[in-house]
């Protein structure tokens, strides 16, 4: 692709894994915002977290990578946000997450 | 062959299976985990050639921690409960045989880690994989996952929690198969089959080798 620099279409770029989901143009807009929306209902200590290591796997010795995710794993045990996950999964409501 | 109150074992035909019995949805505790790793290390000794490992019942391959559990952990306690699941997961990465798990349902969180260190996975239409970690405020199998498949599929499913289902996984490369319900165990049996045909010390120097490549040591 860097070499030829050929267009490659949606049906390829979802299927190199380069794209994710491909939907109509027309739902395009839509289809992004809940995306966006989903991940901004997520804990943010925890997509932060994620988003962290994630960057930093390829960089890191797997068993290095492993220690640091079980460092993120112990710091977000004690979050409030998870605590409120638990609780809210146990009494079956949706849980409200502040990020701490 | 065994079995403890959440987990049964046995061997055919030179394959071992594993199933996690923890209705409904087979999530972990210390009783399956301790099964897991009896099992494991009965088939070791016994030379067994491939392992499948897989959920019992059609809802669930292993819904991942106990939330119970975990809410009464202290700071002292999470490093036992982290090391358990690292036990289990290090014993299938460094049994000769390959372990196929078969993939038959909701597959999430530490479920979904645990499916990520099997040798490879088959699935049927009913399985439904989740990195559902974020959606509890955790992380986890995102060093699995973000090393077997894009950057873009593992930041994908990590930051939105969102369910895989079958078809998806298999494009994704994280199933190498999925068939009708019905057919998993078979199809499973097929696979694990295939390379229990091979030369065992062959197999077993290629799993090494592969581990070695894919985890070179701290530092390498």
């Amino acid at each position: 692709m860097l070499l030829t620099g050929r267009t490659f279409d949606a049906a390829e770029a979802l299927r190199l894994g380069v794209v994710t989901r491909v939907v109509p143009a027309a739902r395009l807009d839509d289809e992004a915002r809940a995306a966006a929306e989903l991940i901004a209902a997520r804990p943010p200590l925890a997509v932060r977290a994620a988003r962290r290591a994630i960057a930093r796997v390829r960089d890191l010795a797997p068993a290095e990578a492993l220690a640091e995710e079980h460092e993120h794993v112990r710091r977000l045990l004690r979050s409030r946000d998870h605590q409120a996950a638990v609780a809210a999964s146990v009494a079956r409501r949706a849980p409200v997450f502040t990020g701490e | 062959m065994g079995e403890n109150a959440q987990t049964r074992w046995w061997r055919q035909d030179g394959v071992g299976y594993v199933v996690i019995d923890n209705p409904p949805m087979n999530v972990l505790s210390d009783v399956n985990r301790r099964g897991m790793l009896e099992a494991l290390g009965e088939f070791q000794r016994d030379g067994v050639r491939a392992v499948v490992l897989t959920g019992a019942g059609d809802r669930a391959f292993c819904g991942g921690a106990d939330l119970k559990e975990e809410e009464r952990l202290t700071p002292e306690t999470v490093q036992q409960f982290l090391r358990r699941g690292q036990e289990v997961n290090r014993t299938i990465r460094e049994l000769d045989a390959p372990v196929i798990a078969a993939i038959n349902g909701w597959t999430m969180g530490g479920g979904l880690v645990l499916a990520l260190w099997c040798d490879l996975r088959v699935g049927s239409t009913r399985a439904k994989l989740g990195a559902v970690g974020v959606k509890v405020g955790l992380m986890a199998s995102n060093v699995q996952l973000a090393r077997l498949v894009p950057e873009a599929r593992a930041r994908d499913a990590l930051l939105t929690g969102r369910t895989l289902e079958a078809a998806e996984a298999l494009a994704w490369g994280l199933l190498s198969a999925v068939v009708p319900p019905e057919e998993l165990l078979r199809e499973a049996t097929a696979w694990a089959r295939r390379i229990a045909a091979r030369p065992a010390a062959l197999v077993a120097e290629a799993k090494r080798a592969l581990n070695r490549a894919l985890e070179p040591e701290p530092g390498a």
